[in-house]
């Protein structure tokens, strides 16, 4: 059976962490793509961005471009394999934010679920200061419009595609939210329609 | 496999943090298709970095993008096909 599951989070949540650990609990039967990995693949070869951090400083019709790519990638693979697909709902752009998942690339990207990881504006902001990635300067307002944006895209993101929200808590232990991860994306793969339990 | 590829391959049979030695001698042989030219392995890419210490998947990541060779990084806007007015020359219109 296959299935995508789309990860979602605002950056400094852990939605990677989590990510890693759920991949490495579900074993062989589900693959994580990284859809930041794979628009900064395409931004290298076109000579657009040599770092994450560099992505959102791409241009809007290049960007746009990038994510089609990554959408397209992703449209390839879903039918034969089960895919845990990391990615922002809302980014975070030059401009100021932006959908992470336009509409042509939603449909190729095709969600059997969209899984939110989530915590509070207070935990975001610690957890970016003691990352060892970069991540923006910004005041505990702003990470929590970001979230509210986020909200908002997964329920648009949603409507569009008839994918459930689940909503997973990130506040303590990543291991327990890559726990609950993994078991979500077990239901949803293992029913074949995005309609697992959890 | 593509470079994007790679993050997937080191969660999985990577436990971190990890040395580059650990990293060069269980996954050093897998290749990274490059857009055109000749593809380099894990090993030759880590090969040109001075980190012994992978802390993070992000980390060992980050290191494979900052030291691929130059079949993996284009020119802006260039295109060796012969436009050269933006990347989405690529895409054909129906």
């Amino acid at each position: 059976m296959s299935g995508t599951v789309v990860v979602s989070g605002v950056p400094g949540v852990g939605a990677s962490r989590v990510c890693e650990g759920a991949r490495r609990n579900l074993g062989e039967g589900v693959a994580l793509v990284n859809f930041g990995d794979l628009m900064l693949e395409e931004a290298l070869e076109h000579g657009l961005a040599d770092s994450r951090e560099g992505l959102s400083g791409v241009p809007t019709h290049d960007r746009r471009m990038l994510q089609r790519r990554a959408g397209e990638y992703v449209a390839r693979r879903a039918p034969e394999e089960s895919l845990l697909v990391n990615t922002h709902l809302v980014v975070r752009t030059a401009d100021g934010f932006v959908p992470g998942l336009p509409p042509g690339v939603l449909s190729d990207v095709s969600p059997s679920a969209l899984v939110v990881v989530d915590a509070s504006p207070e935990t975001i902001l610690r957890r970016r200061e003691t990352s060892e990635r970069t991540f923006p300067d910004e005041a505990r307002p702003t990470v929590a419009f970001h979230r509210q944006l986020q909200n908002a895209a997964a329920l648009s993101c949603a409507g569009a595609t008839d994918a459930p929200i689940r909503h997973l808590p990130n506040e303590g232990e990543i291991d327990e939210a890559a726990e609950r991860l993994a078991s979500i994306a077990e239901g949803v793969i293992g029913s074949g329609n995005g309609r697992g339990s959890g | 496999m593509r470079l994007a590829e790679t993050r997937d391959r080191f969660i999985s049979e990577l436990t971190f943090p990890v040395q580059r030695k650990t990293v060069i001698e269980r996954l050093g042989h897998v290749e990274i298709d490059p857009p055109t030219g000749e593809p380099e392995t894990v090993a030759d890419v880590l090969g040109r970095t001075e980190t012994r210490l992978f802390r993070s998947p992000d980390e060992l990541y980050d290191a494979l993008v900052a030291f691929l060779g130059d079949q993996y990084v284009g020119r802006k806007y260039y295109d060796d096909r012969g436009s050269n007015v933006g990347i989405d020359s690529e895409e054909v219109s129906f």
